[in-house]
């Protein structure tokens, strides 16, 4: 029997006659029904965001196991339901994960933003990169303003023509305003996506 | 494949990440690594005259002696498991062996189930024991991780593998501890040494081990202050009339402090919204955010009443303070939750009696087995 990833209860766990329908799922219909969505809109620099959830408490402690925890097993989980979709909205696009600190990654094992897309088959570059480490959810709103100028290029790199920007969660923005600066000298297509917005940023 | 830190052996859980097995069941306290042993972090040397203590009163003779006998069982190297009542002086009872233990630069900690009541006896064992480093771990204090005795919840205790020679438990049967496994290993990883139990009541596991001799079993049956437990009044009658009934019981009871328990949050804000027209209430739940200072306002009785949920239940100590349980027959309460309930009334010398009193909407078979065990433990101490 399969398990849901998340509540460790069985997979059909208060799955409904819809659910019947619906493509396979590695969590189960309560989990994945705790997630909430939203219709609305948001622009970072007249780039439309486009994205999957909301940043609310059931994602952030999703999140968190994820992230901090290091729990791999749940990297699937957040675009499973999307990856067909995905694929091809985005087809070829080169996904650009947002920089995470090396000592971060090492410390994990795993890139977590590059790691949640993997599922979705799409090429991926690596191609930038912090230029201080600092942890920005210790950060007030201002300090995170100068976040624009804290991401770089990484030297002798393609810079792909077409540009997926990809992130785990926008708060402020500022974190893809910095890699949108970063790569405005290079003429190159971008898009943006990410896993989940912060609810501020959708009123 | 065994997780070295929840002890979990069930397959389901363990996943191949990157970097090699990992348990997915205890993964909540960061990810463990099936290969990796746990290490112990770090020797703690133990002040010199930590085992110092004074106690402000006397224990009862009857007291001394389940103590002694207590430090007599650890010495011999078998876990002990105190059955005492509610307001029994639980905590005063194995000051003796921690004492001992600190004399001989072994490792004590004090492990509780829930936050507000580490930070309850942190305060009390740090003015009982006045020469140790005492230190408080639990959500929101842990800066500091290294003292001679540490009163810290539960789920604090993976920070410490293999680190204590006397680990105290109290309350294994309350929420969140109860039932859950992963708390259960975390605490079995951590103690090097002996165990000891203490609760008013006791479940199924102590039970069994009881029989099985794997603990020594010490009773105390009676408060230091040598009056009854007070046995709480039952009234059964359908929801309207009880909220009436309640209004007329805080009327009646104005000059005391009032505890009132309901089963959930819900009706927590609904009793707070319709009180607050006629009394000073507060509320304190497990959602609200500044459980801390209301409790320190309804202690100096600033707040009348505080409606609050289970989350109260247990180890709290309120001078004076008088209890209603609202609902008392829903399916929230077990019969241990109700025990524990009814014993926060009376627990001080200034005030050893009070009142209780259960508002229910049915007869329970839970609440008939509380108020029978209320009566037991009396008979029990008048011997």
């Amino acid at each position: 029997m399969e398990e849901c990833k998340y509540c460790f209860k069985s997979i059909e766990n208060g799955s409904t006659v819809l659910d019947l329908l619906a493509n396979h799922d590695v969590i189960c219909p309560v989990c994945r029904r705790s997630l909430t969505t939203s219709k609305k809109k948001f622009y970072i620099q007249k780039i439309k965001v486009n994205y999957v959830y909301v940043y609310d408490d059931f994602f952030s402690s999703l999140l968190v196991q994820y992230k901090e925890c290091m729990d791999e097993a749940l990297a699937d989980v957040f675009l499973y339901t999307k990856r067909w979709w995905f694929s091809l909205r985005y087809q070829g696009y080169t996904l650009v994960p947002m920089p995470s600190s090396n000592e971060k990654v090492k410390e994990r094992g795993f890139h977590h933003v590059a790691r949640m897309f993997e599922n979705t088959g799409l090429q991926q570059c690596d191609c930038l990169e912090k230029i201080s480490s600092q942890k920005q959810a210790f950060l007030n709103k201002k300090d995170r303003e100068k976040m624009k100028f804290n991401i770089k290029c990484k030297e002798n790199m393609t810079i792909p023509k077409k540009i997926l920007l990809v992130d785990d969660v926008c708060t402020t923005g500022n974190t893809i305003k910095g890699a949108l600066h970063a790569l405005s000298v290079y003429n190159c297509k971008i898009k943006i996506f990410v896993v989940a917005i912060h609810p501020l940023n959708l009123k | 494949m065994q997780c070295p830190r929840c002890r979990n052996k069930d397959k389901k859980y363990f996943y191949k990440s990157s970097r090699g097995w990992i348990c997915r069941r205890c993964i909540q306290f960061k990810r463990q690594l099936i290969e990796e042993e746990i290490q112990e972090n770090g020797k703690v040397e133990i002040k010199e005259n930590a085992d110092e203590y004074t106690l402000k009163y006397p224990l009862t003779p009857k007291q001394k002696e389940v103590s002694l006998k207590c430090l007599q069982s650890l010495m011999n190297g078998k876990d002990v498991f105190i059955d005492a009542l509610c307001g029994g002086g639980k905590t005063e009872l194995v000051l003796q062996s921690i004492s001992y233990y600190l004399k001989n630069k072994k490792r004590v900690v004090f492990a509780v189930a829930r936050r507000q009541v580490v930070l309850d006896l942190y305060a009390r064992l740090k003015a009982i024991f006045n020469h140790a480093k005492v230190i408080a771990v639990c959500q929101g204090y842990t800066q500091d991780l290294v003292g001679d005795l540490i009163v810290c919840t539960t789920h604090q205790l993976y920070r410490y593998p293999k680190s204590f020679d006397l680990v105290i438990l109290d309350e294994p049967d309350a929420f969140p501890y109860k039932g859950n496994v992963v708390l259960e290993g975390i605490v079995k990883t951590s103690c090097i040494g002996q165990m000891v139990y203490l609760t008013a009541t006791p479940d199924q596991t102590i039970k069994r081990r009881i029989q099985n001799d794997e603990l020594t079993h010490l009773k105390l049956y009676r408060r230091p202050h040598n009056k009854d437990l007070p046995v709480p009044k039952l009234i059964v009658a359908p929801t309207m009339i009880l909220f009436l009934l309640l209004v007329l019981w805080i009327k009646q009871h104005a000059t005391h402090s009032l505890l009132i328990f309901v089963p959930t949050i819900q009706l927590s804000k609904v009793m707070h919204r319709l009180l607050s027209c006629l009394f000073v209430v507060g509320s304190c739940t497990s959602k609200t955010v500044n459980k801390d200072d209301i409790i320190e306002r309804f202690k100096d009785k600033k707040i009348q009443c505080l409606i609050a949920t289970t989350i109260l239940e247990r180890g709290v100590t309120i001078e004076g303070v008088d209890v209603c349980v609202f609902h008392a027959d829903n399916s929230v309460f077990d019969e241990a939750s109700l025990v524990q309930m009814s014993g926060r009334v009376g627990r001080s010398f200034n005030y050893p009696t009070g009142d209780c009193l259960f508002l229910s909407k049915q007869k329970s078979k839970l609440v008939d087995d509380c108020i029978k065990t209320c009566i037991k433990i009396n008979d029990n101490g008048r011997v």
